[in-house]
Order: C-alpha cells, then sequence, then structure tokens
C-alpha cells in the first residue's frame, strides 16, 4: 500500500465516521424533558405574575395582594423610582421577557438546531436568561439597598427568572445531538 | 487480489468503528464540560443573589428610600435607639418641662373632633427629606410613647442640601400605633429624595387645606410642613423646637442625650414631648393620670397656646 492509498484509506473513514456520528441532515437537538417542561411552565409561571404586576401598575383600582410590614412593602418597591427603567416600567419589561422565553422555550424551539437563524435559538435561550438573572440582580439590588423594602411579587418574579435560568442552562447543556429528527 | 480488498475492507471497517467510538467519547466529554460549566454559572449567580441577602442582613451600605445614607446600625443597634427614645424617664420628664419648646401646639376653634376607633386621632404630615420633621419627630415619638407602644419605627435622615442637614430622626414610613386612649396616622408624602411616597386621604389633604392655613397658623408658616392635627383641637405646623440641638449628632447620640436634663437634645426634644403630651391629655380626658398629672405635664400646660 503506497502513502496516496493510506491517506485516501484515512479520508475515507474519516468522513465515514463523522457522517455516522454527526449527518448534515436531519440532524435535531434532543433536551431532556425536565428542562423543555419545566422552563415552559416557569416562563408561562413568569408571564402571568408579571401580568399582574403591569395590571395593578396601570390600574388604580387593582392594589396588590401584599402584607405591609417594615421590609415588606409593594406599593413602597412598585412606585420608586426604580420601577422605570429607560422610561418603561419594570412590570411591561416582565412581560415582554416571559413572552419572548415563553416561545424560545416551546417544545419545537428546543429542538430546533442546526445552521441558520433558526438554529441560533440554542445560543439565544441561554442568553435571554442569563439577561433576566442579571437584570433580576439589579433589581434585587435596588430593593435591599436602595429601595429598603421588599415587594413579594416582584421576588416571585425573582425567583420564577432563577428557576428558568437554571432549567435553560443546564437543559441547554444536557442537550444531545441526534440524527432522524427524533425527540 | 480479492484477499487483498477484502484485507482493506475489514481495516476500514474497524477503523470507522473506532473512530464512530472515539467521537461518541468526544461528544459525551463534551456534554460533561458543558454541564459542568452550565453548573457552575447557576452556582455562580446564586452566589450572587445569596451575597446581595447576606450583605443586607449584616446591616452593610443600605440606604433609605431616596438614596441619602441610612443609619448603617445594626439591627440591635436600631432597636437600642427606639427603646431609648420610647422609654425617657419620667424623672428626666419631670426635670425639663417645657424645655426650650418654641412652636407649641395652638388650639383651633370650631374645627369637628378628629377620632378613629372611637379614640382621639393624632395626625402627622411630612416629609423624610424635611429638616424640620427630623426634629418634630423626636418628639413626637417621646410623647406618644407616654400614651402607647410604637412598632415599625425606622431610621432616615432629613436631605443632605438643606438647611440642618442630614439631621437624623425616625420614619414613619411604616409605623404602627396601638394606644387605648389614642389612635395616630402618619402620612410621610415624600421620600429622602423628594419623591411621591405616600398619598394623603381626601380627609387628610382637607386637614392640610384648612388647618395648615392661617387663621390657624401664621400667614408666614402657612402650608408648612410637618403639620400635626392632635384630635382636632391643637394643630402645629413647623417643629416644636430647633433642629439645630441635633446637627451633627448620630441616632444612638441623640437617643442617649434624651436621658440626660442638662443637654440641649433633651431640653429640645422632651420639652417639645412635655407640651405635646399636655395636649393630648386634654384630649383623652387626662388619661392614664399618671402621666397626665406628672410635674413634666403640669408645667408644660402653660406653653399651650
Amino acid at each position: 500500500m503506497t502513502v496516496t492509498q493510506r491517506t485516501n484509506i484515512r479520508n475515507g473513514t474519516r468522513t465515514a465516521a463523522r457522517k455516522s456520528v454527526r449527518p448534515a441532515a436531519a440532524q435535531s437537538v434532543r433536551a431532556p424533558r425536565w428542562a423543555v417542561f419545566g422552563s415552559l411552565l416557569t416562563a408561562a409561571a413568569g408571564l402571568g405574575v408579571s401580568i399582574y404586576l403591569t395590571v395593578a401598575h396601570y390600574t388604580a383600582t387593582v392594589t396588590l395582594a401584599c402584607p405591609q410590614t417594615a421590609t415588606v412593602n409593594c406599593e413602597k418597591v412598585t412606585s420608586s423610582p426604580q420601577s422605570l427603567f429607560l422610561g418603561l416600567p419594570v412590570a411591561v419589561l416582565g412581560v415582554a421577557y416571559f413572552a419572548v422565553m415563553l416561545l424560545l422555550c416551546s417544545p419545537a424551539a428546543w429542538r430546533v438546531s442546526g445552521p441558520g437563524p433558526l438554529g441560533r435559538l440554542r445560543w439565544l435561550r441561554p442568553l435571554a436568561a442569563l439577561g433576566g438573572v442579571g437584570f433580576v440582580a439589579w433589581l434585587v439590588y435596588a430593593e435591599l439597598f436602595i429601595i429598603n423594602a421588599i415587594c413579594l411579587w416582584c421576588t416571585t418574579v425573582h425567583v420564577l427568572t432563577f428557576i428558568l435560568f437554571g432549567f435553560v442552562t443546564l437543559g441547554a447543556a444536557a442537550a444531545v445531538e441526534s440524527s432522524g429528527g427524533k425527540d | 487480489m480479492s484477499s487483498t480488498r477484502s484485507t482493506r475492507a475489514t481495516r476500514e471497517e474497524r477503523l470507522r468503528k473506532a473512530q464512530a467510538k472515539i467521537a461518541v467519547q468526544r461528544a459525551a466529554e463534551r456534554r460533561r464540560r458543558r454541564l459542568l460549566l452550565a453548573s457552575v454559572s447557576v452556582v455562580v449567580v446564586l452566589a450572587v443573589f445569596l451575597t446581595l441577602v447576606l450583605v443586607k442582613v449584616a446591616g452593610g451600605g443600605s440606604k433609605t428610600s431616596g438614596g441619602a445614607p441610612a443609619s448603617g446600625l445594626s439591627a440591635a443597634a436600631t432597636a437600642q435607639v427606639v427603646e431609648t427614645t420610647t422609654h425617657v424617664p419620667d424623672s428626666v420628664l419631670n426635670a425639663i418641662g417645657r424645655g426650650t419648646t418654641s412652636n407649641p401646639p395652638s388650639s383651633i376653634s370650631g374645627a369637628s373632633a378628629l377620632t378613629s376607633d372611637g379614640k382621639p386621632e393624632v395626625v402627622y404630615m411630612g416629609y423624610e427629606w424635611c429638616p424640620y420633621c427630623a426634629a418634630q419627630r423626636w418628639a413626637l415619638v417621646v410623647a406618644l410613647s407616654r400614651f402607647g407602644t410604637f412598632s415599625g419605627l425606622g431610621l432616615t435622615q432629613s436631605a443632605s442640601d438643606d438647611v440642618y442637614a442630614s439631621t437624623r430622626t425616625f420614619t414613619f414610613a411604616n409605623v404602627k400605633y396601638s394606644s387605648p386612649y389614642l389612635a395616630f396616622t402618619a402620612v410621610e408624602m415624600q421620600d429622602a429624595n423628594r419623591n411621591p411616597m405616600q398619598t394623603p386621604t381626601a380627609e387628610q389633604q382637607h386637614l392640610l387645606a384648612v388647618y395648615d392655613e392661617p387663621p390657624y397658623v401664621s400667614a408666614n408658616a402657612a402650608g408648612g410642613i410637618p403639620f400635626v392635627d392632635l384630635g382636632g383641637k391643637y394643630v402645629i405646623n413647623g417643629s416644636s423646637y430647633s433642629p439645630q440641638v441635633l446637627a451633627g449628632l448620630s441616632w444612638s447620640q441623640i437617643a442617649a442625650a434624651l436621658s440626660d436634663p442638662n443637654s440641649a437634645v433633651a431640653k429640645g426634644v422632651n420639652g417639645s414631648a412635655n407640651v405635646l403630651t399636655a395636649a393630648l391629655c386634654n384630649l383623652t380626658g387626662q388619661q392614664p393620670s399618671s402621666v397626665c398629672s406628672s410635674k413634666a405635664v403640669t408645667d408644660a400646660k402653660g406653653a399651650l397656646k
């Protein structure tokens, strides 16, 4: 066997091995069920609470069901200057964020893979989740050190954002690429 | 020739299997690394949140609602300030009498009695940033503590860019008061940064509109804050003594000075508290008698207008 022949064989087998493990066509990502449904439910819950906070923000007749103590004071938090970000109520930003996350965490979105704009969802989802917890970190700081009061409903949203981050990040890491488009 | 082809095919097959196995192992390794990275990310984010909470619980770097520096006192030190202020010894109050009170309550005639739950009601309306409110809160806390019990008293200070800058005081933003003799309602209308905070009710706005104006207060003090209505019988507009006596003192120093009858703080705060107490005794039918018949109140009665 000549050197050229050996090279050809190696090239040929490499191509064959690549095809058997990662075929270019009909590729999909199989994320764990707990991540798919956990993230979907968490995003839906976050959307629900954010809608409630938004309604309470814009409606004078709706008051947040929230105890008022020295530490817990929803009204103090939701009426503080920190309740606005770039002129927009944080509650509205929450609705927008969780609506987007709900789409990104749908089972179909979790399955998307490969090149192209849709394939970027795989990276967009954890990045959006990271952005979410980053913003929540600022809000928690504002509550604890600037406003000096905690809003229980806001804290619920903060916890949901963190749980969503956990589902999305761990789910993305645990996802397995598979051929044949199986879920 | 045929034998050579067969051998080559077998070798290719073996190579293919070996490389497939290696690829699977590498994929598993990549997945393990991704999981490790993701787990670390989650733990780091959780650690950030826990750090924020722990720093807050430890009492470090806190600020009041408007961005003014907060007390920086631990919960225990804050509780000590509250305890000392709400339990000024009778002997000290008796020794001071009206002290250096300069702006006693003025009686108002023709006003309907202000009550809540069947008890005479004291209404305080002020701003967290206002230095005169800062001074008046000390006297109100000392006086009202003789009739009932406060909870939810927090610490704050007046604006640093106003007269009597950064006067240390309490905030009534979350205060609760229980007493068998009196009801107390406080409205902190703006926070330390002059942002809207608590909104007065229509009835409270009516009190401001009517009784914080001449003839009930002097023309040059019209609309002044703080405004205190004592059961619809007396009003105070402004502070009862000069905030100057509190200048540069910490919460703990002010609280401690309240028990020293020779201190300027005690003469200002306790003297005003005694005059307030005398007015309050007129609302409660001189009850409790242990307070209303004390030397402090008897001496201070003469200051009522």
